[in-house]
Parts: structure tokens; C-alpha cells; sequence
């Protein structure tokens, strides 16, 4: 007797198991070609046959989005890296992110997803502008539910991955970040760098998974064929549904927004202070003319090339030509050097700046653009009132200004920010407000802009632009010549003391940004008065120098090499003081011997390093030296090798030894960079694992043997 | 990416399929048609996924019909080819004609 109904879990793989929309007329057919006297064994065939085939049609379908998300998700280590600098503040101000109190965890998560999300939307914003008509082969609600669909799926992804990764690989990654480049980040394809890129992959790949317009027409119903038979075998297209389109005005907001990124990021990776302490005004003048038509460029060459794309509207029928839009902006883009030369300088004038700016391209912006209409005037008795009977009189209701709000809400949030230090905050904020400001208020213009209008305004405006240039660039060689002579001061010993701030450093209560630790119970740099040269390491003499070690400790993380200004300095030996990261970011420690007199390089054969070791930790630790000619302009440096700290090596180790005496040997080639030298540095380089401690070994003496 | 504008193997057999069941063209039927002139069996799940991309490429297009007891409450869905589905089956024969032709005569 044969079987009526199909396997009912064949069916319900058809039903669940195929991607997309459910497609009843597969499931009917294959019933339908069941019933007329075909297997079970043939409907499971059929029922595995359609799934499979199903995904491949899903994938192939993709294809692009798959393998956009495989590339883009290579990069992920290299954002991770970056990443890992902004939070720590070093490329970004790490004050305007962080906050004090119960909100200080928070604040970290919140940047730590934002800078996540921000590569994520990058991608998406990249996938999305390559495709030939992105405005027709996606529809905006997808897009927009895409990109809210990232942070809930960034989440997910980033903490089942790292549940699952702890939960089988225990206790993580060990990679020194300090020795990868970024192309060996992105050619890392070890086991933990592929998990670092999973998140983002899977992220990309469920944002934009449907974000595609459906190509395939909805199939119509018979009732429905009457109407759309002449259709059929005489042009289908008919059938597509027509794409929303875009509007044209955010577009003009997106291309003016991607000149001035442009513009602000070229301004922050290329604007620099000059290299020498007193640069001529000629030389500071041609350095802001170059910020400044890099800057032009840089916005130029973001503006042209959306201009340009296949899919922007602009490229057919112009409501501008690209001329006037460049001459438009321009005069926005001139202001980021100074600004961001400022911003380095921790200037409130940034907030000026910003607000000129934005100004002058709302101005533009509303003289120039036909597609802007001109706002109509808030005036209470140009708007029809709405009258309500309330008691005996009528009342005229206040129309809404949301501008006004939103102007307002930005004064009071520069205002908090610039009471918080967050000058870019502050800057970005005060722009925001400025623009909507004048693009709302501002006057009407009583002639129409042209090419030549436009041109003089530039130049007018460039001018100005380059005299603040030059002026942040001035003020900003003062300021470092102020800090490098504060620095000179401190390691001089000359006695002023900077107490911790954790609330102006942006750090947590109790950390500093680096450590300077004085061996002695004087908090003063005993510069040692070295006898003649000539008697002591003189060609012919046997007898060795021995200079006891009196300088500074340094506690130091990437990429600085230097104590900051705001150092924290105390007293003590690295054999009782414990000297922590906080972060995951390796410290450095270093001991620097200030030797007074030079000595030459020539009469010495080999400087010894004499230790004391009480570190009681795992893994093991090298030591480098490097010797200075600090008198010389760029201080040369002679490096002399790295050599184990033999009583730190796992063979020689045990928790249990209180204090071991090592001396480690660094022989001075004869044939060198420098001829003399007047400063010994001392690196403790220890293992990754135990990176995150400063090592409690102290220098006790050099001995310098005569050649 | 510009969509493949030249059609496989099976998409044009089954084309061709559409074409010659006319008002009668759904999955059954092409199913069977296929298989009766390829000698083997043909999965559904693929001639509906090649179907779909031939839909997408805007060579055929899809009608529901109604649905009748004997499939369960479920719907037909028709098939008919468009006219620029019939010019491109035309320019294939035109391409694989000339090709043949081009050929020296082998046993």
C-alpha cells in the first residue's frame, strides 16, 4: 500500500529549511509529483536537493557582499592596533572620551563599541559606493536598518566569539604587538588573528546579508495576469518595481561632508610643528601655504571623486558645477591646519576656529546652492496661528524651532566640554551649532554667487587662514620648546615636582602617564664630577672607571620614549617599588646615567652592567645599553647590544631566592657612529608575559674598562 | 557587478522548456520535460533556482495560480517566458548555429 503523505520531516526541511521566502509552489510540486507515484526516497532527494540548492542560489547572490567581507575583515587586526592607540590616547585625546567616577567604565565600553562600530561603518559605507548604482540596488530602509542592525550584532559576535575562544583556548593570544607591522598584521593569518577578524566578519555578513534589493519580480496572482498579460513577452522590465529614489540635497550634505573630513583628517596626519627650535617666519609662512594646499586638495580630491562616481546624481545633470561647489568649501577646508595645530596644542581657540569655519561654509552653502531653499524667517506673524478658545481669549501658539534647540543643545554641550577640556568635543559641537546657525539665520545674500564672487571670497578668506596658520605654528614651537625645557629642568633635578592629576590627565586616581623613580632618598640628580679623561681612561691605563649608578628610573609605555611633562616622580629603588601597567600595554623601564663629562669612546673596551636582581616572577628579562653624545644636535646614539639577565632565565630562577649580584658585558666596538659619549641608557626588556610589571632590578655600578 | 548576460546550459533548456509548455509551464511539467529529454532525473529545487535567476534576469516571469487540494492548499506557479527571454534563447541558437557550423565534420 503506498503512502499518501510524504515524509512530513522532508517537508518540514522544505518549509524551514530553504533561504529566503518560503516557497509554497516547490513544496505543492514536489506533493504533486508525490501523489502521482513517486518514492519517499525520491521526496527526500528532492526535499535535500532544494535546500542545497536554495543556499547556493542565496550565495551566489552574495558573492560580492562575501567576499567584501572576507577582505574588509582581513584589516580588522590593524584597526584593533589603532585602536588600542586611540583608547590609550595617544592619537586621539584620550581626556575628551574618558570620564570620571561610575561613568569611567562605561565611557570605555562606549568608545571601545564606537571605535568597533566606526570600522564596521566604514566597510559598510565602502561596500555600499562601490557598487555601479548603490541608490537602485539597495533600498534606503534596508540600508538604515542595516547599520542599526551592527552594534546589537557587533555585541553578539564579539562576546560569543570571545566566550568560545576562552572556553577552548584558555588564557588567550600572547602577541607582542610592538614587533608587528601593519602589512604583518594583515598577513597574519595565525589561529588568533582569525578569531580577532571573525566579529567583524560575521557583522558585516548578517548587517548586509539583506540589505540587496530582490531582483526577482514578486510572482503575480491569475487574477492579476489579466492586467499584466501584455506585459509578458513584451518587455519585463516593466515588471521591476521602481527604486525610491535618493534625495538629492542629503547627497550635496554627504559630499560636502566627505570634502571637509577629508580636509580635517588630512590636516591631523600631515599638519606638524616644524623641526627646529627657532624656524624662520619665511620658512613658517611656506609650511601654512602647504597645509593649506594640502588641505584644499585632500577635500578637492574626496569632493571629485564622489562627484564622479557612476552613481551620483551629479555626475549627469549638476545642480553646480564643480567649481563654484570647490570654491564654495574651500573656505572651510583652509581653516582645519590651524585648527588642528591648535587642537595638538590643547587651545580653546580651536572652538573659534571650528565655528569660522562652519560658518563661512553655511554662508556658502546658502548663497550658492539652487537646490537649498532659502529658510523662511522665523517670525511669529508670517506663520498662520492656530487659535484655541481657551477662556476668553485666543491664544497664539509658538511655532516649533527645532534649529533652535538643536543650536542650543550644542552651546550647552561646547560649554561642558570646553569645562571638561574636551576641546575637539567643544570645536566639533560650537561647528555644528555655528553652521545651523547661519544656515537658518543668516542674511540673505543681495547678489547671486558666481565663479568670480565665490574666488574673491576664497582668497579673502585664505589669507586670514594662513596668518593663523603661521601663528598656531609659532605658538605651538614655543610651547615645545617650553615643555623640552620643563623636561630638561626635571631630569636636571632642579627640585619641582609634579603631584598626580589623575582628573587633568585623563587617567584613573593613582596613575600617571609615566614614572620617574630617583634611587636615592634625595629627589635630586647628583651629576657626577668625572676626574680628567686623561687619567683615568687614558691610552695605557689598566685601572677601570667605576661609576656608581645615581640617575633616574624611567617607567614608560609606547610609543612614547620619553617621561610626558606630567610624569609622577618619586623616590625609591625598583627593588621595593612595584610599577604596574594598567592598560595592556607593555612598560618600558629604563635607567639613564648622566656622566657630566664625555668620555671617549676610543680609550673604552667594554662597560659592565652591575645588577642586583629580587624579581620573583616568571620569565625572563634582557638588558640593552645604549650610550648618548647628548652634546651633538640629534644626541647619537651608539647601541651596544642586548644580553639575557642570566639569574632571570628559567633555569637559573626560583620564587624562593631573595637577591642575586649579576654582571652583564657589553663590549664597545672600536670603529663607531659616535666618538664620545656622555650619558649611559640601560633597557630592561622583559618577556610578553610579564610585560605588564616593571622588573625589580636595580643598577648598582658601571665599570668601564679601559682598551 | 554587472549581472552574466549569456545563458548556461540548463537555464537554456529550461527555457526552452517554458517556451514549448506554454500556458501549462510550471515546476512539474518543466521538471519532467527535462527529464524526459535528458534520459535522467532533475532535481526541483534547481530548476527553481535556475527558474529564479532567469526571473531575475528579467527572461521569464511568474504568475501564482490557485491553490488545489490535490497539492496540498498549495499554489502553481507559472512560468512564461518574456520577449527579451525570447531574444535571448534566439541569440544563443544564432551563436551555438554558427559555432556548429564553424566545426569540421567528425564521427
Amino acid at each position: 500500500m503506498r503512502r499518501t503523505q510524504p515524509p512530513s520531516f522532508a517537508t518540514w526541511m522544505l518549509e524551514h529549511l530553504t533561504p529566503g521566502e518560503r516557497d509554497e509552489a516547490l513544496t505543492g510540486d514536489l506533493l504533486e509529483s508525490f501523489r502521482s507515484g513517486r518514492t519517499s526516497g525520491w521526496y527526500w532527494r528532492q526535499a535535500f536537493g532544494a535546500c542545497v540548492a536554495g543556499w547556493l542560489n542565496h550565495l551566489r547572490e552574495r558573492r560580492s557582499l562575501l567576499v567584501f567581507a572576507v577582505i574588509w575583515s582581513l584589516l580588522a587586526p590593524v584597526w584593533i592596533a589603532v585602536q588600542d592607540r586611540i583608547e590609550n590616547g595617544s592619537l586621539v585625546s584620550g581626556q575628551m572620551w574618558r570620564m570620571d567616577g561610575p561613568f569611567s567604565g562605561f565611557s570605555s565600553y562606549a568608545l571601545w563599541l564606537v571605535l568597533n562600530l566606526s570600522f564596521i561603518w566604514v566597510g559598510m559605507l565602502l561596500y555600499f559606493v562601490s557598487h555601479p548604482n548603490f541608490t537602485q540596488s539597495f533600498s534606503k530602509r534596508k540600508v538604515i536598518r542595516a547599520f542599526a542592525l551592527t552594534a546589537p550584532m557587533f555585541l553578539f559576535a564579539y562576546f560569543g566569539t570571545f566566550v568560545l575562544m576562552n572556553l577552548y583556548f584558555f588564557p588567550g593570544p600572547q602577541i607582542d604587538r610592538r614587533t608587528i607591522t601593519p602589512t604583518g598584521e594583515i598577513t597574519d593569518l595565525r589561529m588568533w588573528a582569525d578569531v580577532l577578524r571573525v566579529p567583524y566578519f560575521v557583522t558585516l555578513l548578517c548587517s548586509l546579508w539583506e540589505t540587496k534589493r530582490r531582483s526577482r519580480n514578486t510572482a503575480t496572482t491569475v487574477a492579476d495576469v489579466k492586467d499584466t498579460d501584455s506585459a509578458v513577452l513584451c518587455g519585463a522590465t516593466d515588471l521591476v518595481s521602481r527604486p525610491d529614489q535618493w534625495n538629492v540635497k542629503p547627497f550635496f550634505g554627504f559630499m560636502v561632508g566627505a570634502g571637509l573630513l577629508n580636509a580635517l583628517m588630512a590636516a591631523l596626519l600631515l599638519c606638524r610643528l616644524p623641526g627646529a627650535h627657532t624656524p624662520s617666519l619665511a620658512s613658517l609662512f611656506v609650511r601654512a601655504l602647504i597645509y593649506l594646499a594640502v588641505c584644499i586638495c585632500a577635500g578637492l580630491g574626496s569632493a571629485w571623486f564622489y562627484w564622479n562616481r557612476p552613481a551620483s546624481p551629479f555626475r549627469a545633470d549638476p545642480p553646480i558645477s564643480f567649481g563654484i561647489f570647490v570654491l564654495i568649501c574651500a573656505p572651510a577646508w583652509v581653516w582645519a591646519p590651524s585648527a588642528m595645530l591648535l587642537y595638538a596644542q590643547k587651545s580653546p581657540l580651536v572652538v573659534l576656529v571650528a565655528m569660522l569655519g562652519a560658518a563661512l561654509l553655511a554662508i556658502g552653502m546658502r548663497n550658492t546652492m539652487p537646490i537649498a531653499p532659502i529658510p523662511a524667517e522665523p517670525i511669529l506673524s508670517s506663520r498662520q496661528p492656530e487659535e484655541r478658545d481657551i477662556f476668553a481669549e485666543s491664544l497664539c501658539v509658538a511655532p516649533i524651532e527645532l534649529h533652535g534647540y538643536f543650536v542650543a543643545i550644542c552651546i550647552y554641550a561646547a560649554s561642558y566640554s570646553l569645562y571638561e577640556s574636551w576641546i575637539l568635543t567643544a570645536g566639533g559641537l560650537c561647528a555644528v551649532g555655528a553652521f545651523l546657525f547661519t544656515w537658518k539665520w543668516g542674511l540673505t545674500p543681495s547678489h547671486a554667487f558666481n565663479s568670480k564672487r565665490a574666488a574673491l571670497r576664497l582668497t579673502s578668506v585664505a589669507l586670514p587662514a594662513i596668518l593663523l596658520t603661521v601663528w598656531a605654528l609659532l605658538e605651538g614651537v614655543s610651547h615645545r620648546n617650553e615643555s623640552a625645557a620643563m623636561s630638561a629642568a626635571a631630569a636636571g633635578g632642579d627640585g619641582s615636582r609634579q603631584k598626580p592629576n589623575s582628573r587633568a590627565s585623563g587617567r584613573a586616581p593613582g596613575a600617571y602617564e609615566s614614572v620617574i623613580l630617583w634611587p636615592g632618598p634625595e629627589k635630586t640628580q647628583i651629576i657626577l664630577q668625572l676626574p680628567q679623561q686623561t687619567s683615568l681612561l687614558a691610552p695605557g691605563k689598566s685601572r677601570p672607571l667605576i661609576i656608581r649608578f645615581n640617575g633616574p628610573y624611567w617607567y614608560l609605555q609606547p610609543p612614547d620614549n620619553r617621561p610626558g611633562p606630567k610624569a609622577h616622580q618619586a623616590c625609591g629603588t625598583p627593588l621595593a617599588v612595584s610599577v604596574e601597567s594598567n592598560s595592556s600595554i607593555p612598560l618600558i623601564m629604563e635607567a639613564h646615567q648622566s656622566l657630566g663629562r664625555p668620555i671617549s669612546l676610543a680609550h673604552c673596551r667594554e662597560i659592565q652592567v652591575e645588577i642586583e636582581n629580587r624579581d620573583n616572577r616568571p620569565g625572563a628579562i634582557s638588558m640593552a645599553v645604549l650610550l648618548t653624545d647628548s652634546a651633538l644636535p640629534k644626541k647619537p646614539t651608539l647601541y651596544l647590544g642586548q644580553q639575557p639577565v642570566v639569574s632571570s632565565e628559567a633555569r637559573r630562577y626560583s620564587s624562593n631566592s631573595f637577591s642575586t649580584h649579576e654582571t652583564l658585558r657589553f663590549s664597545v666596538p672600536a670603529g663607531t657612529t659616535i666618538r664620545e659619549f656622555d650619558e649611559i641608557t640601560v633597557m630592561l626588556l622583559p618577556d610578553m608575559e610579564r610585560s605588564l610589571v616593571g622588573p625589580k632590578i636595580a643598577i648598582e655600578q658601571f665599570v668601564l674598562l679601559a682598551r | 557587478m554587472p549581472e552574466r548576460s549569456y545563458l548556461g546550459e540548463f537555464e537554456l533548456m529550461i527555457l526552452l522548456a517554458v517556451i514549448h509548455l506554454g500556458e501549462e509551464a510550471y515546476g512539474v511539467p518543466i521538471s519532467r520535460e527535462l527529464e524526459r529529454h535528458r534520459g535522467r532525473d532533475v532535481s526541483l529545487g534547481s530548476v527553481y533556482a535556475a527558474l529564479e535567476r532567469l526571473e531575475a534576469k528579467s527572461l521569464v516571469v511568474s504568475t501564482l495560480g490557485d491553490p488545489t487540494p490535490e497539492r496540498g492548499g498549495k499554489a502553481k506557479r507559472y512560468f512564461r517566458v518574456t520577449k527579451q527571454g525570447l531574444r535571448q534563447v534566439h541569440e544563443t541558437r544564432r551563436v551555438l548555429t554558427k559555432l556548429w557550423q564553424i566545426l569540421p565534420d567528425f564521427k
